[in-house]
């Protein structure tokens, strides 16, 4: 039967059949046509419940004011973002996580570049090394928080007393409650448990250079740091820069460490974004204030990570 | 390509309109639903215990679930199948970290899970969740099922500073929390002490009746030990600075508000001069003080690092642990000092004399879910628990953390013999109740709290005091006018009639 044929022949059905059969045979149709759209129905569904719903949700708050504390849910418009843009107390936090997550993810890039260049290749023992130095990416944050909690006491923690016999008298700096070494606390507890991920992530780079490469440039005369420089690093480039995108989206929500050691303090110092939206959310209970605020940092990160993606991507 | 942007467009689109439908409405103050109980004459003879049990048969099969600090969990644990056995009702204890006692409540209000019956809060939380209609009020259910003696056995004090809010009970107290000095009566007594104390302040060594006399008793012992024993130390770290800053500030007249402005005064002379005082206690206190938490506060009183302490009534109770009245905590030392405390009320004013202050602090408070489903059935359990013998044997209660508040506990001959000086430690927690402190217990109290507490921390990090006492007091009039200036004012003005009614008892 021709094509034109078997059109006919299902048109004359379609036409000369009870109408429970023309609808059926549409459905039929209907169903074949979207089978794909069909088969990933569930998954895409619950996906979108759990992904999509809760973003929408909360930047459907945000214009909204959700306080218990105050009765009814009136519209407000832009006034929640207007609070989260003239609140100090908001840019203190910013300005706190970009400090820790920069300081934080930069010193662990150097540091851990410096391990996997040192472990890159056979290295005697490199098994049991590798193992014990993964281990602090492997702890709980809330269980490193608190272990740092008392090495940085200022009378019981062994890092007083370690400085003291440097020193050779009592040490007894107070890093958790002194505006000026907190952050650094922090800064160095951070940087404790998670070079050992960028050290994994940039020996799993260092490891796939082809070595050919690294040969024929001692041949053309360059020496190990030109070989390093001029063609190690723009090799592993892309590598670094999917270090060091994961590191920072990770460090970005900084709360764990924050919440045990500091609790944000003294004052406001240390006080993270997401210790803050915690503050305003579970404590405060400014439901809308909170998803405002949320929102205001996505903004303010998604724009910083472009930038720095496409930056990385044009050299 | 269009058709597929169609598709996604009309998905978005739903997912929005299904959001906007959670948006509508909101929750506020529920009614307090009916009880199941049939209209019957109430029992009004028998113990406050046994007319719990009779009301709580009723309901023979109900679950009650109390959330409760971690803590707090050991009694209502310990006590639920004999309250099972009694009754037919089934006890569930939900154990949280403290600050979940606090976001918990809500999540499961805005949530209508109906999940949880009793909340143990703290009564400085009451107006907040009253507002959010997380809470409500017993008033009817403690007028219907208690009597006046239930209610004249729990010290007055005690109970004005926590129960009440608004002119009704939203609450029944737990938990005795109070602020006494505990101090070491062996330096305090010793004689080469007392005569280089005398010839060099020209006043008896014995507890502080100023917060100046505190300063130069904290010096003094310092020195005198040349530095084996520090004259004092008091929390600093962030999450319970607060207490000691409302301890000395309450306690020497200062008013967080102007009740008729609103206008915030915690900047001004006393809330200088409590800051000053929170400095000054560093000076004699031991290193790392700053730092210093609960944990770090008693281990260094009960291991004889500290002479004078003031904080929760535990700390009295552990620091005798050789008495046998409760298992000692695993992170303590072992106390050193038992038989060498006693006790005394906290000083009020900074200089000269005045009134003792003695801060009712994170007292342990029973509050009823507005989303209980069995309102009376919960009511009769709290009921129990707060009766005196059920009281007594809570604040006997190995390891536990719950202080008497009765004064029928407080006279209790078991209690009394738990060691030599116990019938000081209770005599003086009861007098304490004469001049307690309300707690922050204001509309909009969990943020005061936290903004003074980051006042106290950033002042300990270096900051000056009059910038921080200028910021904390800014944050708090934000808060006030957020809220609702009329709303926070009649609410802070019921605090203070609360203090006024407390300040009868010491006449």
């Amino acid at each position: 039967m021709t094509a034109k044929g078997a059109l006919l022949s299902r048109t004359n059905t379609y036409v000369s059949s009870p109408p429970e059969m023309r609808w059926r045979a549409k459905t039929q149709s209907w169903v074949r046509r979207h089978e794909g759209w069909l088969m990933v129905a569930p998954s895409m569904a619950l996906m979108l419940a759990v992904g999509i719903f809760p973003l929408v949700f909360s930047l459907g708050i945000s214009f909204i004011r959700w306080e218990p504390k105050i009765p009814g849910r009136p519209f407000v418009g832009l006034a929640n973002f207007r609070d989260i843009l003239t609140s100090l107390e908001y840019w203190i936090a910013m300005r706190s996580t970009a400090i820790i997550v920069g300081s934080g993810v930069t010193i662990e890039f150097f540091f851990g570049l410096g391990l996997a260049l040192l472990m890159v290749g056979k290295v005697r023992g490199k098994r049991y090394f590798m193992a014990l130095l993964m281990l602090p990416v492997m702890m709980v944050p809330v269980v490193v928080g608190y272990t740092w909690r008392i090495l940085w006491h200022p009378a019981y923690g062994p890092i007083n007393q370690i400085l003291g016999w440097f020193v050779g008298h009592r040490v007894t700096i107070s890093w958790l409650t002194n505006t000026k070494t907190a952050l650094f606390a922090l800064i160095v507890t951070e940087f404790w448990q998670w070079t050992p991920f960028m050290f994994l992530v940039l020996l799993a780079g260092l490891t796939a250079v082809n070595p050919e490469l690294a040969e024929a440039a001692a041949i053309d005369g360059a020496s190990r740091w030109q070989t390093f420089w001029r063609i190690t690093i723009p090799v592993i480039r892309p590598v670094i820069m999917v270090a060091i995108l994961i590191r920072t989206i990770e460090a970005l929500k900084l709360f764990d460490i924050v919440f045990v050691i500091t609790h944000g303090g003294p004052g406001l110092s240390t006080q993270s974004i997401a210790f803050y939206l915690y503050r305003t959310g579970a404590r405060y209970f400014r439901m809308s204030h909170t998803a405002a605020g949320s929102w205001v940092f996505l903004v303010v990160v998604a724009v910083i990570i472009s930038m720095a993606v496409r930056q990385f991507q044009k050299e | 390509m269009k058709k597929k942007f169609f598709q996604l467009s009309t998905v978005l689109i739903v997912v929005v309109l299904i959001s906007a439908l959670f948006l509508v409405g909101g929750k506020g103050k529920k009614e307090a639903p009916e009880g199941a109980a049939p209209e019957e004459t109430v029992m009004r003879v028998g113990s406050q215990k046994e007319r719990a049990e009779a009301l709580a048969k009723k309901y023979a099969g109900v679950t009650v679930t109390i959330l409760t600090e971690g803590i707090a969990a050991g009694p209502p644990k310990a006590f639920a199948p004999q309250f099972e056995e009694a009754t037919g009702v089934k006890i569930k204890v939900i154990e949280s970290p403290y600050v979940e006692t606090m976001s918990r409540p809500l999540v499961e209000h805005e949530a209508g899970t109906g999940a949880i019956d009793i909340y143990r809060i703290v009564p400085d939380w009451v107006p907040d969740f009253a507002a959010a209609g997380v809470i409500q009020s017993i008033d009817d259910l403690v007028k219907k099922y208690m009597t006046e003696e239930d209610l004249a056995d729990i010290e007055p004090g005690y109970m004005l500073a926590t129960m009440f809010y608004e002119g009704e009970y939203w609450g029944m107290l737990m938990d005795g929390d109070i602020f006494i000095l505990y101090y070491r009566a062996d330096i305090f007594e010793d004689p080469e002490a007392m005569k280089r104390f005398k010839a060099k302040y020209g006043y008896e060594l014995a507890p502080p009746k100023n917060w100046e006399q505190y300063n130069q008793i904290g010096q003094f012992i310092t020195d005198f030990t040349k530095g084996k024993v520090y004259g004092g130390a008091g929390n600093r770290a962030p999450g319970q600075a607060y207490y000691w800053f409302n301890q000395l500030f309450r306690g020497a007249g200062g008013r967080f508000f102007d009740p008729e402005t609103m206008k915030p005064t915690i900047n001004g002379e006393i809330g200088r001069q409590t800051m000053e005082q929170l400095v000054k206690e560093l000076e004699f206190g031991p290193p790392g003080m700053v730092n210093w938490g609960t944990a770090e506060l008693w281990s260094g009183f009960v291991d004889g690092t500290v002479a004078m302490q003031f904080s929760w009534p535990p700390s009295g109770r552990f620091a005798e642990a050789a008495s046998g009245l409760a298992n000692y905590p695993t992170w303590l030392p072992p106390t050193k000092v038992a038989g060498k405390i006693k006790y005394a009320l906290l000083p009020g004013p900074f200089k000269g004399e005045g009134p003792p202050g003695a801060g009712m602090m994170g007292n342990g408070f029973w509050t009823l879910s507005s989303d209980t489903k069995n309102r009376e059935a919960v009511f009769a359990y709290m009921m129990w628990m707060n009766s005196a013998e059920m009281a007594l044997k809570t604040s006997l209660f190995p390891n536990s953390l719950m202080d008497p508040y009765r004064i029928s506990q407080f006279a209790a001959p078991e209690y009394k013999a738990a060691w030599p000086n116990a019938h000081l430690y209770l005599e003086t927690l009861r007098e304490a109740g004469k001049y307690a402190l309300v707690p922050t217990k204001v509309l909009g109290g969990t943020e005061f709290d936290e903004i003074v507490d980051v006042a106290v921390t950033s002042v300990m990090g270096g900051m000056p005091i009059q910038a921080a006492l200028d910021e904390a007091a800014k944050k708090m009039e934000e808060v006030v006018n957020r809220l609702g200036k009329d709303r926070v004012k009649a609410s802070y003005k019921d605090l203070l009639k609360m203090q006024d009614e407390i300040r009868k008892l010491q006449y």
